[in-house]
């Protein structure tokens, strides 16, 4: 069955942290956890979070893994996501070192079958930080009827960094500020709708940037530079627009839209009006004539 | 809305027992200098953000943050949740920090974070917890994370702390009016609201840049609906609800402090009766009566009793809350609606 492996932001941010924190050794590693489904002929494993392990290197050949750590860690982790198990583990580092292959090893054998590493690559080489996984397989050499094991060999692995709708949420409002230390919510900004403003523009511009992309997409279709257009797409296309209401009276538009922001405006009312009678009534009720 | 009946309970980790060494435990707090803001790392967003999404389809959850108390802020590192099932352990708190500190990460709890729904926010609860926070952390501060917001596509998560002073009324349980003209406290001082900032190494910076770049968004969020009027419906319902609540509230106080007027002006009345009737045996010659000890006249009349206003305390700031909520939500909606019109014309 083909295996398809998604890797959530969220573990890759945390392999970050363990790395920023780890003392004394050039690598960090730890456990992946996550969950795997079957869908239409493919099994689909998710890495939902990492959890860093520490480690001690005796010498090249060999390392002391603290492995019971991953235990504890799975056993409470499982405590909130049932479903996850260990479905690998990480190494974060400028490179792969040989203790590699006796953690993989390892892993496989005593903590999940079939199991990946995710390798963050922090050498920059290319100027970017890069998330590789791998599958060990082993190297075998002699006679068929009489093979015999030369090595472990990591093989690279397909994956995809896939956020679900919370870490795409974060990712993107923090992408969205200036510099750090950045503001995620300014108590007394002295002008509080600028903020939900600004959020609007850039709502719309990426709206902008998606319409474009459509219509470049269906004008590819339209002059047969597409050889086979995307049917489902097709689909959802006439949907949406189908949904989109169109008034053809302008005069009923603007009514709706008056009334709707008179409405609107009533609530803004409503509210400065609660505030401030509940500020003077806190003043009023303190002026107790026993006062005790 | 129906809330967890897990609480996130802070005794297990240091429990003070006796009154004396909570007080002192109060003071101590007190007597530090309060952050002014609170720095989230990306990490530790991620992870509240994902747990209260994933976990809170209608009951509200909760998880413990973890990091450090600098001179004028305090840290958030990381974040791990609270299993919202009967059979957690009692000692699951421990076993994390305990990772924690084994993995070489912080492992000092510095408050708790919820999920909440339409900006409801429990203030007696969150009082209460914070107080417990603060007598067996020395600190704390609670992060709320606004599903319904997040859902619409906007980030919007509120940390609060809680002022030095209503502490010590807490702990003294005695909301009296007289207290609080002494002390200057009123409804929207219980908490102190921390600004909120994110902080990020180089390395996390990189990597979410290369993030936006690369990886495929998911599929789209209510954000592109101009209006949501269930939003504002529950935000204004909500108000109103508070509004009603208060006003029985101070109806009561009110009742309470007329009653305790008229066993007053009885009380005053008995004792001027007492020296009236004696002057008059004065000027008789006659022996005159004992006065009025306080226990005589609580033999008599019933002694008035202090009002609290605790509970006033608490509704107000949440009706204040949720005002200030439902003014956001239609400010919101008006922004949208200026450029869908825009976009129309």
């Amino acid at each position: 069955m083909d295996q398809d492996l998604q890797i959530h932001p969220l573990a890759l941010f945390s392999m970050i942290d363990s790395y920023e924190r780890k003392i004394g050794t050039p690598n960090s590693i730890g456990i992946l956890l996550g969950n795997a489904s079957s869908a239409s002929g493919m099994r689909v494993i998710q890495v939902r979070s990492s959890y860093s392990i520490n480690y001690q290197l005796k010498d090249e050949l060999a390392v002391n893994v603290n492995w019971q750590l991953a235990e504890n860690w799975t056993e409470l982790h499982k405590l909130t996501y049932p479903n996850d198990t260990i479905v690998g583990w990480f190494l974060v580092g400028k490179s792969i070192p040989y203790f590699a292959t006796i953690v993989h090893e390892y892993c496989h054998k005593n903590v999940s079958s079939n199991c990946f590493m995710v390798f963050l690559d922090l050498s920059f080489r290319t100027d970017n930080i890069e998330v590789k996984a791998y599958r060990m397989v082993s190297l075998t050499g002699g006679k068929i009827d009489h093979p015999l094991k030369i090595g472990n060999v990591f093989i690279p692995f397909r994956h995809k960094i896939r956020p679900s709708p919370p870490e795409s949420l974060v990712m993107s409002a923090l992408a969205r500020m200036e510099k750090p230390p950045r503001k995620l919510a300014a108590i007394e900004s002295p002008i509080s709708m600028l903020e939900s403003l600004s959020q609007s523009v850039h709502c719309v511009e990426d709206i902008a940037r998606m319409l474009d992309q459509i219509i470049e997409y269906i004008a590819a279709i339209i002059s047969h530079k597409v050889e086979y257009p995307d049917l489902d797409f097709g689909r959802d296309l006439l949907k949406y627009l189908s949904s989109v209401p169109i008034s053809s009276d302008g005069d009923n538009y603007s009514q709706q839209v008056s009334g709707l922001v008179q409405d609107l405006l009533t609530v803004i009312n409503l509210s400065e009006v609660a505030q401030l009678q509940i500020g003077l009534s806190d003043s009023v009720s303190n002026l107790d004539p026993l006062s005790y | 809305m129906a809330t967890s009946d897990k609480k996130v309970e802070a005794g297990s980790y240091a429990k003070a027992s006796d009154p004396a060494d909570k007080q002192r435990r109060v003071q101590e707090a007190a007597e530090k200098e309060s952050p002014l803001n609170i720095h989230i790392e990306c990490s530790a967003l991620m992870k509240i953000a994902t747990h209260c999404f994933e976990k809170s389809s209608d009951e509200q959850v909760n998880g413990f943050l973890v990091g450090n108390l600098r001179p004028h802020y305090l840290e958030v590192t990381n974040a791990f949740p609270l299993p919202d099932i009967p059979a957690t352990p009692d000692d699951y708190q421990s076993k994390m920090l305990k990772n924690f500190k084994d993995s070489g990460l912080d492992f000092i709890i510095i408050g708790f974070y919820q999920s909440v729904q339409f900006g409801d926010i429990d203030t007696s609860e969150l009082f209460t917890t914070l107080y417990d926070y603060i007598v067996s952390f020395q600190s704390a501060a609670a992060v709320l994370f606004d599903i319904d917001q997040a859902k619409q596509g906007n980030l919007e998560l509120h940390a609060y702390r809680v002022k030095s002073d209503p502490f010590a009324q807490k702990y003294k349980d005695n909301f009296t009016a007289r207290q609080l003209n002494e002390k200057g406290i009123r409804f929207n001082d219980l908490f102190h609201e921390l600004e909120i900032c994110y902080k990020a190494s180089p390395l996390s910076s990189s990597l979410l840049y290369e993030l936006m770049q690369d990886c495929i968004p998911p599929s789209s969020s209510d954000s592109l609906n101009i209006l949501h009027p269930s939003y504002l419906d529950s935000s204004v319902q909500s108000l109103m609800k508070d509004i009603e609540v208060v006003s029985q509230e101070f109806g009561a106080i009110t009742k309470e402090q007329r009653r305790n007027y008229s066993l007053e002006k009885d009380r005053k009345t008995l004792v001027t009766k007492r020296r009236e009737e004696n002057e008059k045996r004065r000027d008789q010659g006659m022996r005159q009566l004992p006065t009025y000890t306080p226990d005589d006249l609580d033999r008599h009349v019933d002694r008035p009793i202090p009002v609290s206003h605790y509970n006033r305390l608490v509704l107000s700031f949440q009706l204040e809350s949720h005002a200030k909520q439902a003014q956001h939500l239609a400010e919101t909606g008006l922004n949208k609606m200026a450029l869908a019109e825009l976009l129309n014309n």
